[in-house]
């Protein structure tokens, strides 16, 4: 297990990564955690079907990504859903302590 | 005699197993990519082959190729209306749609009637690096899916779902 710092650190790294390789996402939110990183991804690349689906990653050493992920997608409808609390993320995630991580200038 | 629905949801079932499979390999870390890509390519190919039971009146004896299944995700793609919500077009899909496009044509059967040497499965030679290489290799795209740096394999997931969703 890696210090806070550290998986915040990989956190931000894959939240680039993800920008980079989807130009099509438009936000990506972290969700503080000690163990694992949590991201939820606003993306014009997947459609809008009122389901939300984690999918977890192991770590990915060859990339340096040391720590387990759970990537959310989901459609700027939906994330408008999400805020207007018609559509709930998984009971772990709390809306109130996303962080938003900025596009790299 | 099963009916078509039957068919179908049979079809669904084996899909769903088959994209479970994947996000546990996923899960477990590393996964090889190869077998990764194997995994969403056959849940796809059953996607399609639920699509074409239940909106064209196919009959499962004519589905045992996977020829078909080609078809299918080929009419999935231009059902337009079927598979976006209305006013919601923008760019929706269309990354995932093209892997999954590109992960049936690499099926063996699919890839040899292309006259492709790349497929998924198998090695091949390749003929500009002189060696034998395999789909991990030789096509980018499967060692996307398998990595946490790319949102490919979530996608794929979420469009699997949801395809699965609006055929039950």
């Amino acid at each position: 297990m890696g210090s806070m710092m550290e998986v915040e650190v990989a956190t931000k790294k894959l939240a680039l990564l993800h920008y980079a390789n989807d130009p099509d996402t438009k936000q990506i939110f972290s969700l503080p955690n000690p163990e694992r990183i949590q991201l939820i991804e606003v993306t014009d690349s997947v459609g809008t079907t009122g389901e939300i689906c984690p999918i977890e990653f192991g770590p990915d050493v060859k990339n340096l990504i040391l720590f387990p992920s759970e990537i959310i997608l989901v459609s700027p409808a939906e994330w408008g859903m999400i805020r207007d609390q018609k559509l709930n993320l998984p009971e772990s995630w709390d809306m109130e302590s996303l962080e938003l991580i900025p596009r790299a200038s | 005699m099963a009916s078509s629905k039957d068919w179908a949801e049979a079809f669904l079932r084996c899909a769903a197993e088959d994209l479970e499979a994947a996000k546990e390999l996923l899960a477990s870390g590393t996964p090889p990519p190869g077998t990764l890509a194997m995994l969403f390519q056959m849940a796809f190919e059953k996607i399609g082959k639920a699509y074409l039971i239940a909106h064209r009146g196919k009959r499962p004896e004519q589905l045992r190729t996977h020829k078909a299944a080609s078809v299918a995700l080929w009419d999935i793609r231009q059902d337009t209306d079927w598979l976006w919500e209305r006013g919601h077009r923008g760019q929706q899909w269309t990354r995932a749609l093209l892997a999954v496009k590109v992960l049936e044509e690499a099926q063996p059967a699919v890839a040899s009637r292309l006259g492709k040497s790349e497929m998924l499965e198998y090695p091949w030679e390749d003929a500009f690096l002189d060696r034998v290489i395999t789909a991990k290799e030789g096509i980018p795209m499967v060692r996307d899916i398998s990595q946490q740096g790319t949102t490919l394999a979530s996608m794929l997931v979420k469009l699997g779902l949801h395809l699965m969703e609006k055929l039950r």
